[in-house]
């Protein structure tokens, strides 16, 4: 489930003194002490919410639902790493289709001490999307592909949509030769000898270029000084 | 080790699988036997995941999935509706095992005004707030789910700092009457968090002790103290 934003509309608070005549305060909480009409409340539903390790756990048990609620987290993610670098809908959600049914097959694979779930979905993504993009089998499929977008384009893309404004920050904290080269190498599906070609710039270049900006968010994003 | 120090500036490029294939073979080899290596990489990888937005996942890409492994599952019958319902209980039980009164308690603090920090002066703010606030560890997160569809989240920090961000599929409401966040408590009392109005939007709260679950009511305009049971959804931390 994905939050989505809206616009507010919120009233002032209710405020704490406001009291119906006949009701006393709670003493220990100092709060009002009030009993419902309880005969009338309807519980539509009733929910808790699981940890991925918890999760992973169940669909190693084979339990279909637990793999339906790891989708609905972190299906949207790894749609849009697969759609970022093949930009064909199609080839894309064959990607998510054969990242999700590959972890149903071996869901210990997954170790949490090395990273979130998210993370490990998607590592097997994004590599199966740079496979098709890269194999030579994948020769047909790859004809179904744009033509190289504009790296700006997705650079905005990817600032827009960032998840969270740490994120933000950290890729805003980046010099912005470091920032278009993650860009173009991680969600263009470039490796950095093609950065490099695209760039116009050395490859030591690039490839100085990556390594620096990902350990810079390393400490920003993963407190890691590397 | 040999060819550590040299291999290990590949890493970060290895974790966006932006090498050439002859260098990835190598770091490869390498990293079955660098444990350095492979925590760095987990590092990067990390990272890399964060970078990518968290869109609404597609349903009929699921139905897809879902055909795939049943097809692999061959023999096993998985009844999906009854394993939901089993796992969520009865939508009614839960109200007639907590017998007949539920003292609803409105305690005044909390909820409708946005904090005065940075990154929480807008919607987008303190939607990005809470889902960084989701991940932190001791974090609670719940869905109020709607006949399964969620119509808002709610997020309780370790701190105490809560974020309550509806979807779209919560529905607006005639303007006499609001939404209102309730808190339940272990001892089975419900203490109002806040009134979030007809049409809410993405709003703060705030609140320190024990909690058994949140619940989401409709209430006159204005909110009240004491619910008339007029309950959206219910979540309760098992
Ligand atoms: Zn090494």
């Amino acid at each position: 489930m994905v939050i989505t934003p809206q616009r507010t509309s919120l009233r002032p608070l209710v405020r704490p003194d406001y009291l119906p005549a006949g009701h006393s305060r709670n003493p220990k909480t100092d709060t009002p002490d009030l009993v419902s009409q309880s005969d009338a409340i309807r519980l539509v539903t009733l929910t808790t919410q699981p940890t991925d390790a918890e999760l992973v756990g169940r669909v190693v048990a084979r339990d279909q639902t637990s793999l339906r609620e790891i989708y609905d987290r972190f299906g949207g993610a790894v749609m849009a790493v697969a759609q970022r670098v093949l930009r064909n809908p199609t080839l894309a959600e064959d990607v998510v289709q054969e990242t999700f049914v590959s972890f149903w097959n071996s869901p210990d694979g997954f170790d949490p001490a090395r990273g979130s779930l998210k993370t490990y979905l998607l590592t097997i993504a994004h590599r199966r999307a740079v496979d098709v993009v890269r194999s030579e089998e994948s020769r047909a499929r790859r004809e179904q592909i744009p033509p190289d977008p504009d790296y700006s384009r997705v650079e905005e893309d990817v600032m827009t949509k960032v998840s969270s404004e740490t994120v933000r920050q950290a890729l805003n904290g980046l010099d912005e030769n470091e920032r278009r080269a993650i860009v173009m190498a991680y969600f263009g599906g470039l490796t950095y000898v093609e950065v490099a070609k695209e760039l116009g710039a050395p490859e030591g270049t690039v490839k100085s270029r990556i390594r620096a900006g990902m350990r810079k968010l390393a400490v920003n994003l993963q407190g890691v000084d590397l | 080790m040999s060819g550590h120090s040299r291999l290990v500036e590949l890493v970060p490029l290895y974790a966006l699988d932006a090498l050439d294939p002859s260098e990835a073979a190598s770091l490869e080899s390498h990293l079955e036997d660098c444990e350095a290596c492979r925590a760095e990489l987990d590092v990067h990888r990390n990272v890399a995941a964060q970078l990518v937005p968290d869109e609404p996942p597609a349903i009929h890409v699921w139905d897809r999935i879902e055909a795939a492994i049943s097809q692999g599952d061959e023999g096993e019958v998985i009844d999906f509706g009854a394993e939901r319902a089993r796992r969520r209980g009865n939508p009614f039980n839960w109200m007639l095992a907590t017998a007949a009164v539920v003292a609803l308690v409105f305690a005044g603090v909390l909820v409708g005004q946005r904090l005065a920090f940075d990154g929480l002066s807008t919607d987008e703010g303190v939607v990005a707030a809470a889902e960084s606030a989701a991940e932190e560890p001791g974090a609670l997160v719940g869905d109020f789910l709607v006949d399964d569809v969620a119509v808002a989240r709610v997020v309780l920090s370790k701190d105490g700092l809560g974020y309550v961000i509806p979807t779209d599929a919560l529905d607006t409401l005639d303007p006499s009457r609001t939404y209102q966040l309730w808190v339940l408590t272990p001892d089975e009392v419900a203490i109002s968090a806040g009134v979030l109005g007809a049409d809410p939007g993405p709003a703060t709260f705030t609140w320190k002790g024990d909690i058994a679950g949140f619940a989401l009511t409709r209430e006159v305009a204005g909110g009240v103290v004491s619910s008339a049971g007029d309950v959206v959804s219910v979540i309760l931390d098992t």
